[in-house]
């Protein structure tokens, strides 16, 4: 990738985004990485970028709007229905007459119809996700009586599928903080984790973990795609004894998992392929960690 | 409207209230228009509420709802005419560490961009939406949305970095 075409594409990427992981920025941001001319452009532009932003947000909202609008909204209802109902019985050859019942019951059944329809849209959605709410719900309820939800089994299981169908989760409802480990989870310039975790199980909560999705890029060949769950250790029969990141003695698979106790959190981390996966991400955190 | 559809509605003129005024002001540079736009978005979205299915997305229908406002609004009446966006070289990065913006300055130089690269520029700045949620709320494919954040976005380094050579 040529030094113009990777800053023409960060330029459109916040830096706090999930875009980020996108192929084609994530091959930008390794352009910029490897060229320090490039590199030095870009910390200019990004400089630039936050103080702009800061004056571009920086609009004094009127006083009182809030109060306008609402009010302006509130004067506009009357006024609508009556319009409506009108043209509603103008279209049933009804024009000039003035029957109360024949237009309230019009306006009754449009306004059924109308809700009718919304509700067959809802059940149409639900239904195409409804064996992985399902699955998720069933299993969190059966431990809902009894804590804590999961046993480390359980927990590695759940992490798995939740990386499977990370897209259709959530946003996590803030339930608990949601702290990362420490040990350069933030700090690593290799791992770019996301702000915004999602929450676990599916379902508007409440969660009993948060999911953050990461990608890891140490100038080896490929990224390397994962999750990291976070839940407090009340959740968790018989947490992890390990209290840090440790890849050894992973097997192989379709995605490979390490878990961790830090302090009141047991942490689990999934990667796609197997240990060779986590111990490029252990040797990031390392590798940051000594710095 | 029903007192749920009501309550949703006064909801959302709560939490989005600010942000669409903002987005209105600097599409338009103007506080009394940008108040008038507001109001008649908001009309809009009252009158189309039931079509809101999924509340995540209220804030993207909303500018959206906006956006279009702003466009017929602008059919009707004839327009300042947009500079084209040259392909100049780049300010240097010590004029960029020096810039100091201006606010008529900046609100010019937007009023200079033409409104499909303006509306980009804007949503991307007032940190609320990715480029993708862009792409999908202008209805614009993703490459042509990061095409015109970058060219709108480089349009805006020498603009305002042109200022201070003049001042200084």
């Amino acid at each position: 990738m040529d030094c113009r075409t990777a800053l023409e594409i960060l330029d459109a990427v916040r830096p706090d985004s999930a875009d980020r992981m996108e192929p084609d920025v994530s091959a930008a941001s390794d352009h910029i990485e490897s060229c320090r001319r490039c590199e030095d452009h870009f910390l200019a532009r990004r400089h630039f970028d936050r103080r702009l932003g800061q004056v571009m947000r920086d609009v004094p909202v009127p006083a009182g709007l809030k109060h306008r609008l609402l009010a302006e909204a509130e004067a506009a209802q009357p006024g609508e229905e009556q319009d409506s109902t009108a043209e509603h019985a103008a279209a049933l050859g009804t024009a000039g007459t003035a029957d109360p019942l024949l237009a309230s019951d019009t306006a009754e059944s449009l306004s059924a119809r109308q809700r009718r329809a919304g509700r067959r849209a809802r059940l149409a959605a639900f239904a195409s996700t409804a064996l992985l709410l399902l699955t998720a719900v069933t299993f969190f309820l059966a431990r809902a009586s009894q804590a804590p939800a999961w046993t480390m089994a359980e927990l590695r299981h759940d992490a798995g599928t939740a990386f499977q169908t990370f897209d259709e989760l959530p946003v996590f409802d803030g339930g608990f903080d949601p702290r990362l480990p420490e040990y350069g989870w933030e700090t690593s310039r290799a791992i770019a984790i996301a702000r915004q975790p999602r929450g676990f199980p599916p379902g508007t909560g409440p969660h009993a973990a948060a999911l953050y999705y990461f990608a890891l890029r140490d100038g080896r060949p490929g990224r390397v795609d994962g999750i990291l769950l976070v839940t407090p250790k009340q959740n968790v029969a018989e947490p992890p004894t390990n209290q840090r990141f440790n890849a050894q003695g992973v097997g192989s698979g379709p995605v490979s998992t390490v878990a961790w106790t830090e302090g009141e959190y047991v942490y689990v981390c999934v990667v796609r392929g197997g240990g060779d996966s986590l111990e490029r991400v252990e040797r990031a955190l390392r590798l940051t960690e000594a710095a | 409207m029903d007192d749920r559809l009501a309550a949703n509605f006064t909801e959302l003129v709560e939490m989005h209230y600010a942000l669409l005024y903002r987005f209105a002001f600097r599409l338009t540079g103007s506080v009394a228009d940008a108040e008038d736009l507001t109001q008649q978005a908001f009309l809009t979205a009252q009158r189309k509420l039931g079509q809101l299915r999924d509340p995540s997305r209220a804030k993207s229908w909303l500018c959206s709802i906006l956006r279009n406002t702003y466009l017929k609004n602008l059919r009707s009446r004839a327009a300042a005419p947009a500079i084209s966006l040259e392909n100049s070289p780049e300010p240097a990065d010590e004029a960029l560490d020096e810039a100091v913006f201006d606010e008529q300055e900046l609100q010019d130089a937007l009023a200079e961009l033409p409104e499909e690269y303006r509306t980009p520029l804007i949503l991307f700045y007032f940190e609320e939406f990715s480029y993708k949620e862009i792409a999908e709320q202008m209805q614009v494919p993703i490459g042509t949305i990061m095409s015109r954040l970058a060219r709108a976005k480089s349009h805006l380094r020498r603009r305002l970095t042109a200022c201070q050579v003049f001042r200084s």
